[in-house]
């Protein structure tokens, strides 16, 4: 059995998550500081990904980095690489669907934040980066965590972007989700159902540890 | 001495707060709503007012005028909080150590904790958390971190809030020692003119914004001025007896 699909599925989550992460928890947390009209827009901006047909993103991804689109013909011009179709692309696909589970979670985590932690930590001398790194993360860890593992299990489980800015080249693009679309439309039902299984199987255990990290 | 001199507009009114202190106890009382502890947090600088002045032996903490807003960092101005605002993530000690005043040395900052320790009772506490803790304790914890970071003036916000009355008066009395102990000018804000006869001679009276009484709490009891003053004196179960009871005490 090839197991290209769950190293490729894997290693494409792992760098989406670690993108996500960062960029979740910036947004997160100058959104919230922004005032009411401009914080409402932004918001919806950056959670539409969460209720658009994957398609959609990869519609737009398209558009954007596409050889004949103005960017992509840019990037393939002056470096010679071709931003889709390749296992990397799905990187870029997985990203924008997967962010806005990071961003609201950590959204939440910071708002949920008791101000007078911070105003207590002023009062006693304390600096405003001290308070950022030493109190205030701490105290969002819970949150923060379990936004990267759900963007985590969001960008493994990533079909319809993915499929359309990488497309199905075994041993290249392949993802778990791609295969087992493959495999059912190619009639081996047998492979579908063991990738099916392991996709079942990875996603049940994500989940265990969010729920385990709720808990403590 | 504290010299506070504000205006700032508000939701539902306007702020507008004149009165000075010595290095006395002084009670701030008000129903809830009444501006208090947005007093307390312009004089510790997590508010802006919007006009006015404050002073704290000397040094301009604020002046609109002028252009002075001094940081809350800088300005040495404990501020006890109502929930205590302890850090969750932090021991005991580590809540204490982290608060020393700056200019000491790691070793003369251990120190200090220790003794802190020692002087509050928290012996066998170090290493909890303060989700373990009793009220009492986590406000003890609350009151080391503030003693130890050596303020210049002491702002306590309903320090008895949450805490069991049957617990209150005994924490009073031990409140009303470390302040004493400490010797630097408190502000002690409350809604309950009890807590603040125990503890303070002279109160001020806040409703909507503004001050409404400025004078000796006996008096304030004995012969309320304003309405906002006599609502309060209403609510107070003190006895005539109790009154004078407290009066030796304080002798």
């Amino acid at each position: 059995m090839d197991l290209y699909p769950l190293y490729n599925s894997i290693r494409i989550a792992i760098i989406s998550t670690i993108i996500i992460f960062f960029f979740g928890i910036f947004f997160a947390y100058y959104v919230a500081k922004l005032p009411k009209i401009v914080k409402g827009a932004l918001d919806v901006l950056l959670t539409l990904p969460l209720v658009l047909p994957p398609t959609v993103v990869g519609y737009l991804l398209l558009l954007f980095l596409g050889p004949r689109q103005p960017f992509g013909k840019f990037i393939y011009e002056t470096l010679n690489v071709k931003i889709i179709m390749t296992w990397w692309s799905a990187i870029f696909a997985t990203s924008i669907v997967a962010f806005p589970l990071m961003y609201r979670t950590a959204r939440g985590a910071f708002e949920s934040f008791d101000t007078t932690l911070s105003s207590a930590g002023k009062t006693l001398g304390l600096s405003n980066s001290y308070i950022f790194w030493n109190i205030r993360m701490p105290y969002c860890k819970k949150g923060l965590m379990a936004g990267a593992v759900l963007s985590f299990a969001r960008a493994l489980g990533e079909y319809g972007a993915t499929s359309m800015v990488s497309g199905y080249t075994p041993g290249k693009t392949a993802t778990i989700s791609t295969t087992v679309y493959q495999l059912w439309r190619t009639d081996n039902e047998h492979m579908a159902f063991v990738w099916v299984m392991i996709n079942i199987l990875i996603s049940a255990i994500v989940l265990l540890f969010i729920n385990n990290f709720e808990k403590k | 001495m504290l010299k506070v001199n504000i205006k700032k507009k508000l939701n539902k009114f306007d702020l507008e707060v004149n009165f000075e202190t010595d290095k006395d106890i002084i009670g701030l009382i008000g129903s809830s709503g009444s501006g208090k502890s947005m007093t307390l947090k312009c004089i510790a600088g997590i508010e802006k007012p919007d006009k006015g002045q404050i002073i704290l032996n000397d040094r301009v903490l604020f002046d609109s005028e002028k252009k002075i807003n001094i940081r809350t960092q800088d300005r040495h101005i404990a501020y006890l909080f109502q929930n205590y605002a302890l850090f969750p993530n932090m021991t005991v000690w580590k809540n204490i150590f982290i608060s020393v005043n700056k200019k000491y040395t790691n070793s003369e900052k251990q120190e200090k904790v220790k003794y802190m320790i020692k002087s509050l009772e928290l012996d066998g506490l170090e290493n909890k958390y303060p989700s373990e803790l009793s009220g009492g304790q986590q406000q003890r914890v609350a009151l080391a971190r503030i003693v130890v970071n050596e303020p210049e003036y002491l702002l306590l916000d309903e320090p008895f809030s949450a805490i069991d009355a049957f617990l209150k008066w005994n924490l009073a009395k031990e409140l009303k020692r470390t302040i004493k102990f400490f010797d630097k000018g408190t502000l002690f804000v409350s809604h309950n003119i009890n807590e603040v006869y125990y503890i303070c001679k002279r109160s001020i009276i806040m409703a909507n914004g503004e001050v409404v009484e400025d004078r000796n709490i006996k008096e304030i009891i004995e012969n309320p001025k304003t309405e906002a003053s006599k609502k309060i004196v209403m609510f107070s179960d003190i006895s005539r007896k109790e009154l004078d009871e407290m009066d030796d005490k304080n002798q």
